[in-house]
């Protein structure tokens, strides 16, 4: 089908049908905003994108970074009926069905981002990967632990890190937090990665909140990191993980 | 979010000894930044200094030479930034050599737009227009500082926060939440920083009468006291009751 962006007639369509949904988890998908012609109009040159289950944040990611730089529009992110339209594209996937037919939503950034909130940005299902997938675009696969779990769902290794932005944007704060949390043979995140106590991504993010009044941490090399972790960290550290640089 | 400790007396660039405008050149956004001020500080004059620009994921550093000689890069082009909508900076002073340590910073500095006046400032709690569900405001600090929200679902959200009834019932709660905050659970501890939103509203606060000086940051019971002191002045200043008995009648 045609990629597309929603009116704002079609977003207030969209956001009613989301306020709907919270008394009425049953209710149907209206995907019919989709085409109509009042609600969704042509969004940039004409590019193909399909529906499809992507399974995690990283697959999303790729995916839609590869059909918008297609759109030849240079400000994709800022764009909300492009996020809402997408959003309601895979909404079956961002907000799936439980088996009795109900939905559980999220808050309503999740689904309609505030582009003037750049803080929450992370909090939108799509445009969060998103955007932490182009910041890491020369290797993307270092946002791993920002990026692998199933799109509906924000951990707390993404709550800590993607909220700060002297964090997200670090490659080798992002390679560090894979590093630490992400497990390569599974796919997914550590176990024992999820707490809050020693060791953990809130732990990580505190001790990284301190570094920075002190550290010019853009300038760190992620060697310069695991020098100066402190050692509650160790038990996250890959076996036999040889850091060059 | 744990306190931060300056334990290697970075200094704190001033943000108003730093502008940064935006440039627009054949469709493209770029910057020049003034940073003149910065001999004024006692920083080695070899020290290597660095612009970075950042929003959400995104971030770009740019070499603007050493404190004796500032020589921007010569490209200074926000690439990376489909738009300059929200973009901040931050100056960084570091040693001259391989060691990263932060000599001196400024952080959040803002564009100033060709349009903006010298003097424009930020309000002390900005208000901002959110959807809220069936909550009608919500203080929110996810941000650098606290934002009073209201909920667009409501009314023109300009309007209700003029309102009698919002301005009795709400700011001197909001005042208490933002104290409590400041004091009690970050226990801050300074009103002399002109540029930190809690020393503001620790400043803000103290200029109420009566309030004494400001208790330790462990006297959590003097500081309760304070506190209280503290919105009952801003109270009796807002005029709340009369606010309030204003509204109560029209409700009658």
């Amino acid at each position: 089908m045609k990629l597309k962006k929603m009116t704002p007639e079609g977003i207030a369509k969209f956001a009613e049908y989301l306020d709907l949904l919270e008394n009425e988890p049953t209710r149907l998908v209206p995907t019919h905003l989709l085409n109509d012609a009042g609600c969704s109009e042509d969004f940039g040159s004409a590019t193909e994108i399909q529906k499809k289950d992507f399974g995690s944040r990283y697959a999303a990611s790729e995916y839609l970074d590869d059909v918008l730089s297609k759109t030849g529009v240079a400000d994709v992110v800022s764009d909300v009926g492009l996020w809402a339209w997408l959003t309601l594209l895979y909404f079956d996937e961002l907000c799936p069905p439980k088996t009795s037919g109900e939905r559980e939503l999220r808050e309503r950034p999740a689904y309609i981002p505030e582009p003037q909130n750049f803080q929450r940005y992370y909090r939108h299902l799509l445009l969060g990967p998103f955007l932490i997938f182009r910041a890491h675009r020369d290797a993307p696969k270092r946002a791993m632990a920002l990026l692998c779990k199933p799109l509906p769902i924000i951990d707390d290794i993404v709550a800590q890190l993607a909220s700060r932005q002297e964090f997200v944007s670090n490659p080798a704060v992002v390679e560090l937090a894979t590093n630490l949390y992400f497990d390569p043979a599974i796919g997914t995140i550590k176990k024992g990665a999820g707490g809050k106590g020693g060791g953990s991504p809130r732990r990580l993010a505190d001790i990284l909140w301190q570094f920075d009044v002190t550290w010019d941490l853009y300038a760190m090399s992620l060697k310069e990191f695991w020098a100066v972790l402190p050692q509650e960290f160790e038990k996250f550290r890959p076996a036999g993980l040889k850091v060059s640089s | 979010m744990i306190r931060r400790f300056n334990y290697t007396d970075r200094i704190r660039i001033q943000r108003k000894d730093v502008r940064i405008k935006l440039r627009e050149e054949n469709g493209k956004f770029a910057f020049d930044a003034d940073l003149s001020a910065l001999a004024d500080y006692e920083l080695p004059p070899d020290s290597f200094v660095f612009v970075e620009a950042y929003r959400q994921a995104n971030w770009m550093r740019f070499d603007f030479g050493q404190v004796g000689a500032i020589t921007p890069d010569k490209k200074r082009d926000l690439s990376q930034f489909e738009s300059p909508d929200g973009l901040l900076f931050r100056v960084k002073v570091t040693p001259n050599g391989d060691i990263h340590t932060m000599l001196a910073e400024a952080d959040r500095i803002p564009l100033a737009r060709p349009e903006q006046n010298e003097g424009e400032r930020t309000p002390l709690l900005p208000v901002k227009p959110q959807k809220l569900g069936d909550e009608i405001y919500r203080l929110d600090f996810s941000d650098d500082r606290p934002l009073l929200l209201i909920n667009s679902d409501a009314g023109n959200y300009a309007d209700i926060g003029r309102s009698p009834a919002f301005m009795s019932l709400v700011y001197p709660g909001v005042f208490r939440e933002i104290l409590n905050r400041v004091l009690l659970i970050e226990k801050h501890d300074d009103d002399a920083n002109s540029e930190e939103w809690k020393s503001q509203w620790v400043k803000f606060a103290s200029l109420h009468p009566g309030l004494g000086e400001l208790p330790g940051p462990d006297d959590t019971d003097g500081r309760t006291d304070w506190i209280d002191k503290a919105v009952s002045a801003f109270a009796k200043q807002l005029q709340a009751r009369s606010k309030f008995e204003e509204f109560w009648k029209e409700g009658k």
